[in-house]
């Protein structure tokens, strides 16, 4: 991150996966839009802060200017993940400090259908 | 997808919605092979679903004695949501962000259950 958040403040954030092209800038309201249909986690509140996740070095700061001057979002931020392997998939997150967590709805059990509610431990390798 | 609780799921405990097994039982340590091949296929598991106990045919209310028995979405919510796998019929037909529930057809089976069902 080239700007860390201060304090222990939990910001939404939605996390854009490395845009290795200049043009796909320009179709960040169609992201936005697909990942606002596609999933349910994701409300305004998570398009005001953007990070520009990628796998390499050298881009990514052009990518975070050409997203500012979008207008789209109030602060942009670069992350770079450990490999092309391990960045994220465009989406809603949680960022707390330097580090970005997974987001999940809470949705009411008002018919009392369940007995007890579970997340996986690990999406990319689920444990069984 | 929901998942009935009896279905061993890792890092979770099935209760078989009784409170004498509970007590029987610790933490599964290994997911069912159902369950596996299911995590595999990429299913997102949100929850285990209530049963009736041992997957027994209970009616609402007094036989369902160690759990409440989940409400039926139809109608004035008090209609029987019959069994045994209630709570994973209720969820799927009252809950539009739940996609998909597993059921299953009895606990134990005998030879010549499925043949019955």
């Amino acid at each position: 991150m080239n700007e860390p958040i201060a304090g222990l403040d939990i910001r939404p954030v939605v996390v854009i996966r490395e845009l290795i092209e200049e043009e796909l800038v320009h179709k960040i309201e169609n992201l936005l839009r697909k990942i606002a249909l596609l999933d349910d986690v994701f409300s305004d509140g998570f398009a005001t802060i953007a990070i520009v996740q990628t796998g390499a070095t050298g881009i990514a700061d052009e990518l975070v200017s050409l997203l500012k001057t979008t207008g789209y979002f109030e602060t942009v931020y670069c992350s770079y993940a450990e490999s092309p392997v391990d960045v994220l998939p465009s989406a809603p997150y949680f960022l707390h400090g330097y580090n970005i967590h997974q987001a999940w709805r809470l949705y009411p059990d008002d018919l009392d259908a369940f007995i007890c509610s579970v997340i996986p431990e690990d999406v990319w390798e689920p444990k069984w | 997808m929901g998942l009935k609780d009896i279905f061993r799921l890792k890092g979770t405990k099935v209760t078989m919605m009784n409170r004498s097994y509970m007590e029987l039982y610790s933490t599964d340590e290994e997911s069912a092979d159902y369950v596996k091949k299911l995590v595999d296929l990429g299913a997102v598991i949100v929850g285990k679903t209530k049963m009736t106990s041992f997957a027994s045919p209970e009616e609402p209310t007094d036989q369902w004695i160690d759990f409440h028995c989940p409400f039926n979405p139809r109608g004035d919510n008090y209609q029987s949501p019959s069994s045994s796998s209630t709570g994973a019929a209720v969820a799927l037909a009252g809950y539009s962000w739940l996609d998909y529930s597993v059921a299953g057809d009895c606990a134990f089976p005998q030879p010549g259950d499925l043949h019955q069902n």
